[in-house]
């Protein structure tokens, strides 16, 4: 099942390239700027939330990589002032600015690129590094789906740990030789250093379920749990450590969840009232340098924080995971549940009646606000049962509060509708 | 809050749907999306091929079971707002003007529906009670595990 969803999603990504490349330059009429940046993040964000991480088992740019590797094996080690998650921090902002400056929506052809570009540097790390570098490492995309996963339904861990405590060989990380024997290429253990004894949660955990082929007592499995139950325990976790003494896993966190109200913000007209105030008072021609004071203005103050508060102040960060999980998936799924079958008449020019193609107004938008109070009182109540100081309780229940107001406000607001229609400017 | 900003909420507009899409005239193309909401019901149109920023655009629109009232639009850029009063089935004519002569180059009908604006508050909390059940039931299985664990 997981290869053939593999080998499906790897074909479609081929094909949404090919599109990109050579399909029609008119977004709404091109299924790559179509599938990419409406359905596929849609569809991403509804799996993390009523699934679990399936997007990161079917990855197309791993699925590559795992081919070459049938004839490269890499022998380096990743290098060691690298292994946290400061360089993916950076590319998850680099892509979030390169989506607005180069306003990837409307540009099938350099969809197409960034695509080819990920499997490329994909490819290129994991054929000279070990385990799976790029994904606990570089993967922007992953990070994403990491700290969504916090709030899935699934994860992997062991069956009962009775047996794992019995157990000497630890075929989970180590991997698995002698069960492979029809084949040289022995079975994998856990690519992102996760011992699935101390495995807590789905942090760093990409599903791509290596430790249940490896374990010989078939003791791991894919296993329902509470959604955010992991971030309501202070826990040890295997291959990260306690996640309130990382500052760069800490810092992810703040990019997320800012990041998701500036992805929000960005779309919505109020951005370019801003935009047009700024370039008259300051007199800032450059839309480069637009973008960017946006981005330095929400996402520079959280990262500060992140940096210099002692770290006592920095362990209710984790509660912001709801929150910002809540702003991505109302702001994408708004999107996608609205202009799911939009695409039919554009692409196959058969028009179907407007309450076809997508979900109505009147029940999206109350579903949108419903995730966000969702969000806020799961990131509040977290934030209460912690055992932190009343003054830090305090106050990130105040910033709680700023971020649910900020994005009710933003999603109360004329959006663009970036992928379905571009706005009309020929 | 969410009730304060409602009014506001209103403003996030669905997305226009593509309602006509490359009708051929002469040599150009036209394509038209719409967010035929009442009060405000929006269109807007993309002309492909050479000179294409020198036409003017027409909208005529009667509702299908009355076609005697009739409300109509003009436009020389390329967003139109129709007051859609009703909503119905309506009658939507397209019609496509050279900007200067007012030579008509085309003319295409379509039946469109006309949908309500937004949900209003009844229907708002409606919706809103499902997240608030399953927000109180999260919590007491959070705050249960919790305490079982610690």
């Amino acid at each position: 099942m997981k290869k053939i969803g593999q080998y499906s999603l790897f074909f479609a990504t081929i094909f949404l390239i090919a599109e990109g490349l050579w399909g029609s330059q008119f977004a709404p009429k091109n299924l790559t700027g179509q599938f990419i940046w409406v359905h596929y993040r849609g569809i991403l964000v509804l799996t993390l939330l009523f699934a679990g991480n399936y997007f990161c088992t079917l990855c197309p740019f791993v699925f590559l990589r795992n081919g070459f590797r049938l004839f490269i094996t890499p022998k380096k080690i990743y290098p060691k002032i690298l292994t946290n998650k400061w360089t993916a921090l950076l590319l998850f902002s680099c892509m979030l600015f390169s989506y607005e400056y180069f306003s990837l929506w409307g540009k099938p052809r350099l969809t197409a690129l960034v695509i080819m570009a990920y499997f490329l540097v994909a490819l290129v790390v994991d054929i000279v590094f070990k385990n799976a570098s790029f994904c606990k490492y570089l993967c922007p995309i992953g990070q994403f789906n990491f700290l969504s996963s916090t709030l899935s339904p699934r994860e992997v861990k062991a069956i009962d740990l009775k047996v794992c405590n019995t157990c000497t060989t630890f075929e989970c990380l180590k991997g698995n030789k002698s069960r492979n024997k029809n084949s040289s290429i022995p079975l994998r253990g856990c690519e992102t250093q996760l011992f699935i004894p101390k495995k807590v949660g789905n942090l760093d955990c990409t599903f791509c379920m290596d430790c249940i082929s490896a374990c010989p007592y078939q003791n791991v499995a894919v296993l329902k749990v509470v959604p955010g139950m992991e971030l309501a325990l202070e826990e040890h976790r295997s291959g990260i450590g306690l996640l309130t003494d990382k500052r760069d896993w800490l810092a992810l966190i703040c990019v997320f969840t800012f990041g998701g109200l500036l992805n929000a913000f960005m779309m919505v007209d109020k951005r370019y009232e801003l935009a047009r105030f700024l370039s008259s008072a300051v007199s800032i021609q450059s839309e480069f340098v637009m973008t960017l004071i946006f981005f330095i203005a929400v996402l520079s103050p959280p990262l500060l924080l992140c940096l210099w508060l002692p770290k006592k102040f920095l362990r209710l960060i984790p509660t912001l995971i709801p929150l910002g999980f809540s702003i991505w998936l109302s702001h994408y799924s708004f999107h996608f549940l609205t202009g799911v079958f939009s695409f039919i008449p554009l692409l196959f020019h058969y028009q179907i009646p407007i309450s076809l193609m997508g979900v109505p107004l009147s029940i999206v938008v109350p579903i949108q606000m419903g995730i966000l109070c969702f969000g806020f009182f799961a990131s509040i109540v977290l934030t209460i049962k912690n055992q932190a100081s009343k003054d830090s309780k305090i106050f990130y229940s105040f910033i709680h509060g700023l971020v649910f107001f900020l994005a009710i406000w933003i999603m109360s607001q004329s959006m663009e509708m970036r992928g379905t229609f571009i706005g009309v400017n020929p | 809050m969410i009730l304060l900003f409602l009014a506001t909420a209103y403003a996030h507009e669905g997305p226009p749907y593509p309602i006509l899409v490359d009708h051929q005239f002469n040599d150009h193309k036209l394509s038209v999306w719409a967010d035929p909401d009442t009060g405000s019901g929006s269109f807007y149109f993309y002309p492909e091929g050479v000179n294409k920023k020198e036409f003017s655009y027409e909208i005529i629109a009667s509702p299908q079971t009355n076609p005697l009232h009739i409300i109509k639009g003009e436009t020389d850029s390329l967003k139109l707002i129709i007051p859609f009063d009703q909503n119905l089935m309506w009658n939507v004519t397209i019609r496509v003007k050279e900007k200067v002569s007012q030579f008509t180059l085309t003319t295409k009908t379509l039946a469109l529906e006309v949908t309500p604006p937004g949900p209003n508050k009844l229907e708002f909390a409606i919706y809103l009670v499902p997240f608030i059940i399953l927000a109180f039931f999260w919590a007491k299985i959070i705050l249960v595990k919790q305490k079982k664990k610690s």
